[in-house]
């Protein structure tokens, strides 16, 4: 427990985590007031379409706590502050499972509250405007898929900060995995005609839990298809401990 | 009590820390001297198993560090007042040490106001100075009043009362029967401060004693006379085997021969002296005559010495 409080009092200290934080709550929000509030035909909106427009637009917010938890490790190793943590713990594995918990915990924790105040504003406006919402297991689905999805891209950019130890190269890295790495990967895939590409897109794949049925061409959404990229991530803090074991600090 | 056994630390074919051994007795504080990359850092971070030594053990009371389970209990290590991350403030920066250890919010408004920082505990360490940086880094070497505590260049950035102020805090943990492993490059410091030396270079052992025996050992020692009629003295002082360096028209200064010899010899020969007084080189010299072939990065002086007759 002291290492978690530890932990927790290095993450909340810092000015970025508010920053990115802040950024991670406001922009999924006015994304759901703005189309909420101006949308026409509200009555041909479903409780699906709020769901996806709440899930969808926080895949950002995701990536960004990945940022939030990515420079929670590089942050200590470029001040030098890992001397420090190591040298008053000595075992270094229970420090970087303490950090990992944490980050996680409050990705997790962070994404849970942002959805659903978004999805309780939207409600209440387009409830407002008298449309009529239903939710079905789909929609649950997604949102627990969403806070997975959080839980998972936060693990990826400790586990990328871990080995890379550079705030700079790390969060570019964890930015450009999503946003371009796995796209080129897929055109190449495309060009070798490889059958369902995203099978080997680990992040490509486990955006289908975060999609519901209406905004997915594909069968086989659902938190399944988080599978590579959990396992992904799973290596990537395994190996990113492991060296930080046997390193100088 | 430190004991370092045969550490080696080896970066690529470079060897930081060769077979080092030595130990480090509570109650007193030991200096760690070396010139410019002679290993004293790497071999601190060894001892912290911060780096991961080749060969050898650095044992606290018998135990490697990463044994012990809440370290600032027993041993307080500053290594680098730059280990702060600047956005933090001062009382942030010492509960993520504190709360590691299960160590209170009292405790730290205690060393705070131990190391004077108690006006400036809710300021980012950013826009500290080196000094209060120091006094920062000082802070959390006390947090868990430990019997053993390591610091590298301590004395880096502080002004005059700073340092006094610190050598004045190191020698009553001495006093207080605990272990204090210094290191500095402030010569004249350790000098006042430490009881013994360890020093280094090239990552070896040099010499470990205390420093009254190092200065004796190492250091020069001449026989400063002034007299309006020192030629006289010049011939019977060569005879006698001494070295005379001329300081002006009635000064010189002799090595070889005591100031017992001289004085009967200025008597024999009815020269007055004006001045007779035994003079010691300083830890500095002592250190420097040390490690003339210990230094990885030498200078020249532009300025030759006084010509030896």
């Amino acid at each position: 427990m002291d290492l978690l409080r530890s932990e927790w009092i290095k993450l909340r200290t810092i000015r970025v985590t508010y920053v990115l934080t802040i950024i991670a709550g406001v922009f999924p929000l006015l994304i759901v007031v703005l189309v909420a509030a101006l949308a026409d035909n509200v009555i041909d909106i479903t409780g699906s379409d709020l769901v996806s427009m709440v899930t969808q637009s926080m895949v950002l917010s995701a990536l960004l706590l990945g940022v939030v938890s990515t420079l929670s490790i590089t942050n200590e190793y470029g001040n030098g502050t890992i001397r420090v943590s190591f040298a008053a713990t000595p075992n270094r594995r229970k420090v970087l499972v303490a950090k990992g918990v944490v980050a996680l915990a409050f990705s997790m924790a962070i994404t849970t509250i942002v959805m659903l105040v978004a999805f309780a504003t939207g409600s209440t406006i387009l409830n407002n405007r008298d449309a009529i919402l239903s939710f079905d297991s789909h929609t649950n689905s997604a949102m627990v898929g969403l806070v997975l999805l959080s839980g998972m891209l936060c693990l990826l950019g400790y586990g990328v900060g871990l080995i890379i130890r550079n705030s700079a190269a790390s969060v570019t890295l964890l930015v450009l995995w999503p946003l371009l790495l796995e796209n080129l990967a897929r055109i190449v895939l495309a060009v070798a005609k490889v059958k369902d590409p995203t099978v080997w897109l680990p992040y490509q794949s486990a955006l289908r839990m975060v999609s519901t049925p209406e905004f997915s061409s594909d069968e086989s959404s659902g938190l399944a298809a988080g599978i590579p990229l959990a396992i992904v991530v799973i290596v990537l803090v395994a190996v990113g401990i492991m060296i930080n074991e046997r390193r100088d600090a | 009590m430190i004991e370092i056994q045969g550490l080696t630390k080896r970066f690529g074919k470079t060897v930081a820390v060769d077979q080092l051994s030595f130990q480090v007795t509570p109650g007193r504080v030991t200096g760690f001297l070396g010139p410019n990359g002679s290993g004293k850092s790497t071999a601190m971070r060894c001892m912290l198993a911060l780096d991961r030594p080749d060969a050898g053990a650095a044992l606290f009371d018998g135990r490697p560090y990463q044994t012990i389970k809440r370290p600032l209990f027993e041993i307080g290590a500053l290594l680098d007042a730059g280990y702060v991350h600047p956005g933090r403030t001062a009382r942030n920066h010492l509960r993520t040490i504190a709360s590691s250890n299960g160590i209170g919010l009292k405790r730290i408004s205690e060393v705070l106001e131990l190391v004077g920082l108690t006006e400036v505990a809710k300021r980012r360490v950013g826009g500290f100075s080196l000094g209060m940086r120091q006094r920062l880094g000082l802070a959390s070497v006390l947090l868990g009043d430990p019997h053993t505590v390591i610091l590298d260049e301590p004395a880096n950035g502080l002004d005059p009362e700073g340092i006094r102020w610190m050598r004045d805090v190191l020698v009553h943990l001495a006093s207080q029967g605990k272990t204090v492993l210094v290191s500095s490059h402030l010569l004249s410091e350790m000098a006042l401060m430490a009881n013994d030396l360890v020093l280094i270079g090239r990552g070896r052992l040099v010499e470990t004693s205390s420093v009254e025996t190092f200065v004796a050992k190492h250091a020069r020692q001449w026989v400063r006379v002034q007299s309006p009629n020192v030629d006289s003295l010049r011939q019977p002082l060569i005879e006698f085997g001494a070295a005379i360096t001329v300081v002006d028209d009635t000064t010189v200064e002799i090595v070889g021969v005591g100031a017992a010899t001289i004085g009967e010899l200025a008597a024999r020969h009815g020269v007055v002296l004006h001045e007779l007084a035994p003079q010691q080189g300083s830890l500095e010299d002592a250190f420097l005559e040390v490690t003339a072939n210990s230094q990885e990065y030498r200078t020249h002086s532009p300025f030759a010495p006084p010509q030896v007759s």
